[in-house]
């Protein structure tokens, strides 16, 4: 009777393809010929594409298993150490409104008819550098791209009336984008119409989101905020959701959080200390008449506090396809959400970042309440409600200090790029969290931080939560690299024990920090206004050039 | 029409021709044949008997599309195929050996002369796919030690190499 050393080679192959790389682990260290097997690069890179966050490429002859891990571990350990591969400069004399998506960065300025883009060089798929520029058949007043899918979203700079159009072109030449049925949307916006404050437009897939910010009078010397959130789906040129503000309760941001949900946080102005502010999140693929809403408490606030501003960030990650070929991709799955939030008292005020897994909105937590007979002013289907209680474990908080750093705050994938100013004037520190675990591990061995110390950090983590909140900082640093080239690179792991926070009056709630980070210090002296982030680039704008740092 | 197959234990199994097309060597056989039965020194009659069952319910289902790689494999298993394979070890293993060496992988992969490895690695044998996935199946969650005794492996590490390989997997309890 055959048992299942009677298998030939291809046959166990065969099975690992099965397996998750969990399970593919321990079937390898069962034995010898099995650890064999798993020490292929097919094995490993599979291992390596779960380990890092990312997702396979299409198939491609000349990048077999073997080349693509060569070039995941490469990718990694540049990130891991900060060692810019290349950097580059990009002429920004001419921008107002700035984009990047996948090491294309874009610029245009307001009310003129022009987009210019910058194709960095990209160390992975060895490409070169590029420029080139469209017009585009109407002013602009915001865009957006998504290089993969050769897409801008363009909508119009229009004072005279409250009709706004929206446009979806080619990103190589300008003209309506061939796979869009309908290439121009329009839509009105009377309700935050004429003090129109600008937007927010995101692609992620097949699906466009413009949120419209303005403000309105209703009566002598009030002033409202008001927004309109609108969901297109730009291939078909379907109008999938609409959301606007009700009553002083009013969309202040909103982050993609699949190609079908959208995370969307409403505040209330002005703010009292009872108002409810809340994150929402929506599925809206099935169309209208199915979207239903999860809303997902914030921690209380003491009696005396408020909530007055309210960010989200989680940038849509590439479909992978043919058109920008590359051998592994930013995993969709396994993207990380940052929530900035300002709070205040009559005596302190703090920035607060809740860090938390895209996929902990997309889940579903034991003691949600279902209220079906609630009827919602835009008649969703179905509302239920998470307890901050509830999703607390599952979520970092940060608090950086009294900056708003979320200005210069972004998020990719598992990480978080952070910009500090560093002692010196007009040099950074450029701050790389990376959330994923096995990221994480690495960083702790470089570290020496061993396995019992951060046990007690998770035991603190259970017992602070009696009533401690963010606290003190211990550090632990140590100099790696010196590339006095480009910057001075850092390792540090940051764990915050719980302590009591003279500030704390701002909580009702217990919460607990712990924040893991890169950190690496320009050495040129260069106004950073903004940073942003794609998958190997990171970009600092200055007032008229744009450095790009490739990883 | 129908075609006589002769398993390695001498039994005699007459076959639909729709039915046996679904199995590679049996179709490449049958042209050198002619009238003559075919036969299978490599298979059991019981082992054959399960997969002409399979080949029974599964001939009238569409050749699965070519698979270049980017498919993402999933481990689901019909209901049907379920049952079928709901088998003890040893003939699990039968089926996935016979399964193999009948090359029962769609019949198009033959015709477009796709290397002997490619097919097995890439796109496998319908029958053989769902015992090695059922494979699979039964190893996740399980650990090392596990595996071993429900295989019967013996470990041959030493235990240098054991700790070694240890240290390396530790990430993946972490999560």
């Amino acid at each position: 009777m055959p048992t299942i050393d009677d298998l030939p080679t291809e046959l166990i192959l065969a099975i690992f393809a099965f397996m998750d790389p969990k399970t593919m682990i321990s079937a390898s260290s069962a034995c010898r010929q099995w650890y064999k097997l798993y020490s292929l690069p097919e094995q490993q890179y599979k291992v390596a594409q779960h380990r890092y966050s990312v997702a396979d490429g299409p198939p491609n002859d000349e990048w077999p298993a073997s080349r693509r891990l060569e070039a995941l571990r490469a990718h990694q350990a540049r990130w891991r150490t900060l060692s810019w591969a290349k950097s580059h400069t990009f002429n920004n004399d001419t921008g107002d409104q700035w984009e990047c998506f996948s090491g294309v960065y874009g610029r245009a300025n307001r009310f003129q008819n022009c987009i210019m883009f910058n194709k960095a060089p990209s160390v992975v798929v060895n490409s070169d550098e590029s420029m080139w520029s469209i017009n585009v058949p109407i002013p602009i007043r915001d865009f957006c791209m998504d290089s993969y899918q050769d897409l801008v979203v363009v909508m119009n700079a229009e004072n005279q009336r409250s009709r706004r159009d929206v446009h979806f072109l080619s990103m190589s030449d300008g003209r309506p984008h061939p796979r869009a049925k309908y290439p121009l949307v329009s839509e009105d916006i009377s309700s935050v119409w004429p003090y129109d404050s600008g937007c927010t437009i995101e692609i992620y897939g097949e699906h466009v989101i413009i949120l419209f910010r303005g403000y309105t009078y209703p009566t002598t010397g009030a002033q409202r905020f008001s927004s309109v959130l609108i969901i297109w789906n730009w291939i078909t040129g379907e109008k999938m959701m609409r959301l606007s503000s009700s009553g002083n309760n009013f969309v202040d941001s909103f982050c993609f959080l699949s190609p079908d949900h959208v995370l969307v946080g409403r505040r209330t102005y002005p703010s009292t200390p009872s108002a409810q502010s809340s994150l929402e999140v929506y599925c809206f693929g099935k169309g209208l008449q199915h979207i239903n809403m999860r809303r997902f408490q914030l921690p209380k606030l003491a009696a005396d506090a408020s909530l007055n501003y309210l960010e989200l960030l989680c940038q849509a990650v590439p479909t992978p396809n043919h058109h920008a070929w590359r051998p592994f991709y930013t995993s969709p799955s396994n993207r990380i959400c940052m929530i900035s939030v300002y709070y205040s008292n009559e005596v302190s005020y703090r920035w607060v970042n809740y860090i938390v897994f895209a996929s902990t909105f997309l889940k579903t937590f034991p003691n949600e309440e279902t209220n079906l007979g609630i009827v919602d002013p835009e008649e969703f289907r179905y509302i239920s409600t998470v307890p901050w209680k509830d999703w607390s474990l599952q979520t970092r908080i940060t608090s950086w200090n009294s900056e708003r750093s979320v200005y210069k705050a972004v998020t990719y994938g598992t990480r978080i790029v952070r910009l500090l100013p560093a002692a010196n004037p007009g040099r950074y520190r450029i701050q790389i969290c990376d959330f994923n675990p096995y990221a994480r591990s690495q960083i702790k061995d470089a570290l020496g931080v061993n396995k019992r110390e951060t046990g007690i950090i998770k035991q603190k983590k259970l017992d602070g939560f009696g009533m401690d909140l963010i606290g003190r900082v211990d550090e632990m640093q140590r100099d790696v690299k010196q590339n006095e080239d480009v910057a001075t690179v850092n390792y540090r792991y940051i764990a915050s024990a719980p302590a009591r926070f003279p500030l704390d009056s701002i909580f009702a709630e217990p919460i607990f920090s712990a924040l893991p980070y890169l950190e690496t210090t320009t050495v040129e002296d260069f106004e950073v206004r903004y940073v942003m982030m794609d998958f190997e680039n990171i970009y600092l704008l200055d007032h008229d050039e744009v450095q790009v740092l490739s990883l | 029409m129908s075609i006589t197959i002769v398993t390695s234990d001498n039994e005699q199994f007459c076959v639909e021709k729709l039915v046996a097309q679904r199995i590679a060597l049996i179709e490449d056989m049958v042209e050198n044949a002619g009238d003559r039965p075919i036969p299978l020194p490599n298979v059991t009659a019981s082992v054959l008997r399960k997969i002409l069952e399979y080949c029974e319910h599964h001939k009238n289902d569409p050749l699965p599309p070519y698979d270049d790689g980017s498919r993402s494999r999933t481990t689901h298993i019909s209901e049907w195929d379920q049952k079928f394979i709901t088998v003890d070890q040893e003939m699990l293993f039968e089926i996935i050996l016979a399964a193999n060496y009948l090359e029962m992988k769609p019949l198009l992969y033959v015709r477009l002369n796709v290397p002997r490895v490619q097919c097995l690695t890439a796109c496998n044998a319908v029958a053989g796919d769902i015992g090695c996935k059922t494979v699979a199946n039964m190893i996740k969650g399980k650990s090392p030690e596990e595996i071993r005794k429900l295989f019967n492996i013996v470990n041959n590490f030493t235990p240098e190499e054991e700790a070694q390989i240890r240290k390396e997997a530790e990430w993946a309890e972490d999560r």
